[in-house]
C-alpha cells in the first residue's frame, strides 16, 4: 500500500511537470492559434540553460532555474519576431511542418553543441528525502509539485487579475473583437510567448536532476503536453492542471502495475481513446 | 401539392429556444418567403431543414419523405438544397469545375468504374460536364467558365453559389439573403434570375430576405418569425398591414 | 492530340524498363527500387493528405502493417508471396478503418494528433509484441517472392534486384494509374471540395466523412503494398522503421513534392531519398541542415517543387504573352 502511495507522488511530481509544459503549450495555442511542435525542444533548452548556469556561475539551483526560465522567455521573444509573426497567416497545418522542421533543428544543434552525452545537474534536494506520513519522497519530486504549483496558481492568478492577463483571455477568445476594443495584440503576443517558454524552461529545468539532461529529452513530454491539452481542451487552463497530473499519475501507476514497456505508449492509447469518446477533450468546446 | 411540410419545429440550445413549435408548409412551384428581425432563428430553420443541426422537437416531411433528422448529404439527394448567406464556392477551382462538383450525389459511378474505364463513368462525366455548362448559360456565367472561381467579380460568383446549388438538381431550394449587399440594379437582376429558376426550371424556392422589395415583390406568401417564433404568414398585402409584423420590425434595421 | 501523350508515357515505360540494363552499379539499382517503393508510399499518402487535405501522421504504421503481414506469414507459415501481398493491404486497410472512423471525425491539427498517438501504439505492439513479432529483434530471413511460373514455358524468379526492380516497377506503375482514375472521378472531385471547404461540401450532398474514409483506406491500402515490397526486398525488418519520424517523413515527400497533384509524390519521394545520399559528405550537419530545409521549404515553397514549377510557368506565360502584345502594338 505504501508502494502504491510513493508511485502516487512519483505520478504527481512528473505530473506537474507535464502541467507546466502542457500550460505553456496551450497558453500559446489558445491565443496565438499556433502549435508549436518545437515546445520540447523550449524544454530542452530550459533544462540546458539551467546545466550551464550551474556549471558555469556556480549559483544555487533556484536562481538558476529562474535566471534560465527568463533566457528561455527571450528565446520565446525572438521566435516570435524571426518566426511566428511573420507567418501569422500561414495556415495551421503548415505551420505544424514548420516547427516539426524547428524541432528537428533544434534537436540536431544541440546535439552538435552539446554532445548526445546525459548531463547530470547536481542539486542537494537529490539527496535529501522527507519523511511524509511515513513515505519517503525524495525533496526533487516534492520540489517539482510545489514549485510546480506555485507557478500554476501564478499563472492562473496573473490571467485572472492582471490587465495584460485579461487581454490575453480576451484575444484568446476573440482575435478581431480585441483588437477593436483596442488591445495591443502584438504586445500579448509578445507576452503570451515569453511565458508559455518560461513555463516549459521551468519544466525541463526541474526534472532534469532527475532524468538527465540530454538533446532529445524533450520530444516525448511534448506530445504529451499534447495529450495533456486535448484532453483538457485546447486552451484550457484548467483542463491543463487537471489532465497534466492525471496524466502524470496514471501512467506512473500503470507502469508500475500493468507493464513498464506500456508506460510512454499509455498516453497515446489514452490520447486516442479521449478523443474518440470526446473530440472536443474533456473540458473542451464543442468542434462543430 | 406540399413539396415541404413543417410540423412542430423545435430547436433548443442548452437553455436558449432558437425555433419554437413551427408550423408551415410549402407547395410545390411556389416562392416563399420568409422573413423576420435579425436573429430571429431565420437561418436555423434552413439548418434544420438540411439537417445541419437534429430538431429537438417536431417533424419535417419534404415530398412525401419524413426527413426529420437525416444527414445533410442524404436531404441533398432528396432534391433540398441551400445556399448560405456568405457566398460560398470553392475559390480555388475553376467556376466548371465548381458546378461538376456540385452535380456529386447525381453520379453514380464510384471508384471502382473510375479505376476500369467504365463506359458508364464516362457516360456521367460527359452529362455532368453538359449539365453544368448549360447552368452556367443561364446563369450568364458562360464566358466565366474556365476561370478559377476566386477571381470572378462577386456578383458572379453570388450566382456561382446559387447555379453550385441548382447543379444538384433539386426540387426545392433554400436561398439565405441572395440580395445581401447588392445595388438596386444587380437586386433587381437576381429577382429576374429567381423567377426564372422557378419558371424555367420549375424549382421550389424559400428565400430568407431582408430586402423588403425583393420580398413584397416575388413571393407569392410570405412567413415571419420573431424570436423563433412564427407571429404570421400570408399574402404580402396581407403581411404588409400586419400590425404584429410591423411591431416586430420597429427599432430594427430594415432596409427597404 | 491524345494519341501523343500515351506515346509519351509509352516511351517513358519502355525507359523505366531499361534501366536495369543500363545501370550497372548494384546499389543504384538498390536505390532505383526503393525510391520506386517510396513512390508507392507517397502517391497512396498523397490521396488523403494532398488531395482530401487531412494530415495523417501514422503512414508508417501502414507500411509496417504491410511490411509484417507478409514477413510473418511468409516466415512463420511459409505461404506464397502472392497471397501475402493481397492479405498485406487489406491488413493494412483494416488498421484505416479501426483508426480511420473515429479520427476522420476530428478536424485538421487534432486529427493530425489522433494519427500521431495511433501510430505509436502501432508501433509499440509491433516492439512489445515479442511472440508475434520477435519485437525488436526484427523479422530476419524474409524470402523473396515466390516465383511466377507459366506452364513449362516460362520462369520468372525475383531472387535478383534486376528482377525485383520489374517486379516494383510494375506495382508502382499500376498504382500511379489506379490513383490518377480514381482522382480524376467524382471521388477525386469530392477529397477537393473537402479539403477546400468540408461544410459546404457536406451542403452539396458529397458524404464528407464517408469520402474521408474512402482516402485514408485508398492511402492505407498502398502503404500496406507498399510495405510488402519493401519486407521482401530488403528481407529484414524491425519496428525502428516504421516510427512516427518515418510518418513525418513520408508527409514531406508528399508536401515537398507538391500535394495534390500526381507528380508531386513522385518528386518528393525522389528529393527524400537522394537527399540524405547527396547530403553525406556533411556527416553530423546532415539532420540539422535536414530541419533547417524543412522550414525554408515550407516557408517559402509550401505548394512544394511542382508549385514552384507551376508558378515559373505561369510566370513564362504571362511573359509571352506580354511581348506578343507588344508586337502587336507595334504593328499599330
Amino acid at each position: 500500500m505504501e508502494v502504491f502511495f510513493i508511485h502516487l507522488a512519483n505520478g504527481l511530481a512528473i505530473g506537474s511537470s507535464y502541467v507546466l509544459i502542457a500550460l505553456g503549450f496551450t497558453l500559446i495555442f489558445g491565443i496565438l492559434d499556433i502549435i508549436n511542435l518545437a515546445h520540447g525542444e523550449i524544454y530542452m533548452l530550459g533544462a540546458y540553460c539551467t546545466y550551464f548556469i550551474l556549471e558555469l556561475l556556480g549559483v544555487g539551483f533556484f536562481p538558476a532555474l529562474i535566471l534560465s526560465a527568463l533566457i528561455i522567455a527571450g528565446v520565446g521573444l525572438l521566435l516570435e519576431r524571426i518566426l511566428f509573426y511573420p507567418l501569422r497567416e500561414v495556415p495551421l497545418l503548415n505551420l505544424l511542418l514548420i516547427s516539426i522542421g524547428l524541432s528537428i533543428f533544434l534537436q540536431n544543434a544541440a546535439t552538435l553543441l552539446w554532445t548526445p552525452e546525459q548531463r547530470a545537474i547536481q542539486t542537494p534536494y537529490l539527496t535529501h528525502t522527507l519523511n511524509i506520513f511515513g513515505l519517503a519522497i525524495t525533496m526533487q519530486r516534492l520540489l517539482i509539485v510545489v514549485v510546480g504549483v506555485i507557478v500554476m496558481v501564478a499563472v492562473v492568478i496573473f490571467i485572472q487579475r492582471f490587465r495584460i492577463g485579461k487581454a490575453m483571455r480576451a484575444v484568446s477568445q476573440d482575435k478581431i473583437g480585441s483588437a477593436v476594443a483596442g488591445i495591443n495584440i502584438n504586445m500579448v503576443r509578445y507576452v503570451t510567448l515569453a511565458i508559455g517558454c518560461g513555463l516549459a524552461s521551468v519544466a525541463g529545468s526541474l526534472v532534469a536532476p532527475i532524468y538527465l539532461v540530454e538533446p532529445t529529452m524533450g520530444a516525448t513530454p511534448v506530445f504529451k503536453a499534447f495529450v495533456i491539452v486535448i484532453l483538457g481542451g485546447m486552451g484550457s487552463v484548467a483542463g491543463s492542471i487537471v489532465g497534466g497530473l492525471l496524466l502524470g499519475v496514471v501512467e506512473n501507476l500503470s507502469a508500475a502495475y500493468i507493464s513498464l514497456a506500456l508506460k510512454d505508449t499509455f498516453a497515446f492509447i489514452l490520447l486516442v481513446l479521449i478523443l474518440w469518446v470526446r473530440p472536443a477533450g474533456i473540458f473542451g468546446k464543442s468542434l462543430e | 401539392m406540399a413539396i415541404i411540410e413543417i410540423s412542430h419545429l423545435t430547436k433548443r440550445f442548452g437553455g436558449l429556444v432558437a425555433v419554437k413549435d413551427l408550423v408551415f408548409s410549402v407547395s410545390s412551384g411556389e416562392i416563399i418567403g420568409l422573413i423576420g428581425p435579425n436573429g430571429a432563428g431565420k437561418t436555423t430553420v434552413f439548418n434544420l431543414l438540411t439537417g445541419v443541426y437534429a430538431p429537438t422537437e417536431g417533424r419535417i416531411n419534404f415530398d412525401g419523405v419524413d426527413i426529420t433528422g437525416w444527414k445533410p448529404q442524404d436531404v441533398v439527394k432528396l432534391g433540398l438544397v441551400r445556399s448560405f448567406q456568405q457566398t460560398r464556392v470553392l475559390p480555388d477551382i475553376s467556376v466548371l469545375q465548381n458546378m461538376i462538383t456540385g452535380y456529386h450525389c447525381r453520379i453514380k459511378s464510384g471508384v471502382w468504374r473510375a479505376i476500369l474505364r467504365s463506359s458508364l463513368k464516362e457516360r456521367e462525366e460527359k452529362e455532368a460536364r453538359e449539365q453544368a455548362l448549360e447552368i452556367l448559360d443561364f446563369l450568364q456565367l458562360g464566358d466565366f467558365h474556365d476561370e478559377i472561381a476566386k477571381n470572378i467579380p462577386q456578383s458572379a460568383q453570388r450566382r456561382l453559389a446559387i447555379g453550385i446549388a441548382m447543379a444538384t438538381k433539386p426540387k426545392m431550394l433554400l436561398l439565405d439573403e441572395p440580395t445581401v449587399g447588392m445595388n438596386p440594379s444587380e437586386t433587381q437582376e437576381m429577382i429576374d434570375l429567381i423567377a426564372a429558376i422557378r419558371e424555367k426550371r420549375g424549382m421550389t424556392v424559400l428565400l430568407i430576405e431582408h430586402d423588403m422589395k425583393v420580398v413584397m415583390g416575388i413571393c407569392k406568401r410570405i412567413v415571419v418569425l420573431n424570436y423563433g417564433e412564427k407571429i404570421a404568414e400570408g399574402t404580402p398585402a396581407e403581411i404588409r398591414s400586419n400590425p404584429d409584423v410591423i411591431t416586430a420590425y420597429l427599432g430594427s434595421e430594415e432596409s427597404a | 492530340m491524345r494519341y501523343s501523350k500515351w506515346l509519351a508515357y509509352l516511351i517513358l515505360i519502355v525507359l523505366l524498363c531499361c534501366v536495369p540494363l543500363v545501370m550497372t552499379n548494384s546499389y543504384f539499382l538498390y536505390m532505383a527500387i526503393i525510391i520506386g517503393i517510396y513512390i508507392i508510399v507517397a502517391a497512396g499518402l498523397n490521396v488523403i493528405v494532398g488531395y482530401a487535405g487531412q494530415m495523417s501522421f501514422c503512414h508508417a504504421a501502414f507500411f509496417g502493417i504491410g511490411a509484417y503481414t507478409t514477413a510473418i506469414l511468409s516466415t512463420r507459415l511459409g505461404l506464397n508471396f502472392w497471397l501475402n501481398l493481397p492479405l498485406s493491404m487489406i491488413a493494412a486497410g483494416l488498421l484505416a478503418f479501426i483508426i480511420g472512423y473515429p479520427s476522420l471525425r476530428l478536424r485538421g491539427p487534432y486529427f493530425a494528433i489522433a494519427t500521431v498517438g495511433c501510430g505509436e501504439v502501432v508501433r509499440s505492439v509491433l516492439h512489445n509484441w515479442v511472440d508475434l513479432t520477435q519485437g525488436s529483434m526484427g523479422i530476419s530471413n524474409i524470402p523473396p517472392p515466390n516465383p511466377i511460373v507459366i506452364g513449362n514455358l516460362f520462369t520468372l524468379t525475383f531472387d535478383t534486384r534486376q528482377n525485383y526492380y520489374y517486379l516494383v516497377l510494375f506495382f508502382m506503375l499500376l498504382t500511379l494509374f489506379i490513383i490518377s482514375r480514381i482522382i480524376k472521378s467524382k471521388a477525386g472531385r469530392a477529397y477537393e471540395a473537402i479539403r477546400i471547404d468540408d461544410v459546404f461540401a457536406r451542403s452539396i450532398g458529397i458524404n464528407v466523412h464517408g469520402y474521408k474514409m474512402q482516402a485514408f483506406l485508398i492511402s492505407a491500402l498502398f502503404g500496406g503494398l507498399a510495405g510488402a515490397l519493401y519486407s521482401h526486398c530488403i528481407l529484414f525488418i524491425s519496428p525502428v522503421s516504421f516510427t512516427t519520424a518515418e510518418s513525418t517523413n513520408m508527409v514531406l515527400m508528399v508536401i515537398m513534392g507538391g500535394k495534390g497533384t500526381l507528380i508531386g509524390p513522385i518528386v518528393g519521394a525522389f528529393l527524400l531519398m537522394i537527399l540524405p545520399e547527396a547530403l553525406r559528405f556533411l556527416a553530423d550537419y546532415r539532420m540539422a541542415l535536414y530541419g533547417l530545409l524543412l522550414m525554408l521549404v515550407m516557408i517559402f515553397m509550401p505548394n512544394g517543387l511542382v508549385g514552384v514549377a507551376g508558378s515559373l510557368r505561369a510566370l513564362y506565360r504571362k511573359k509571352s504573352v506580354t511581348s506578343e502584345k507588344g508586337v502587336s502594338h507595334g504593328h499599330n
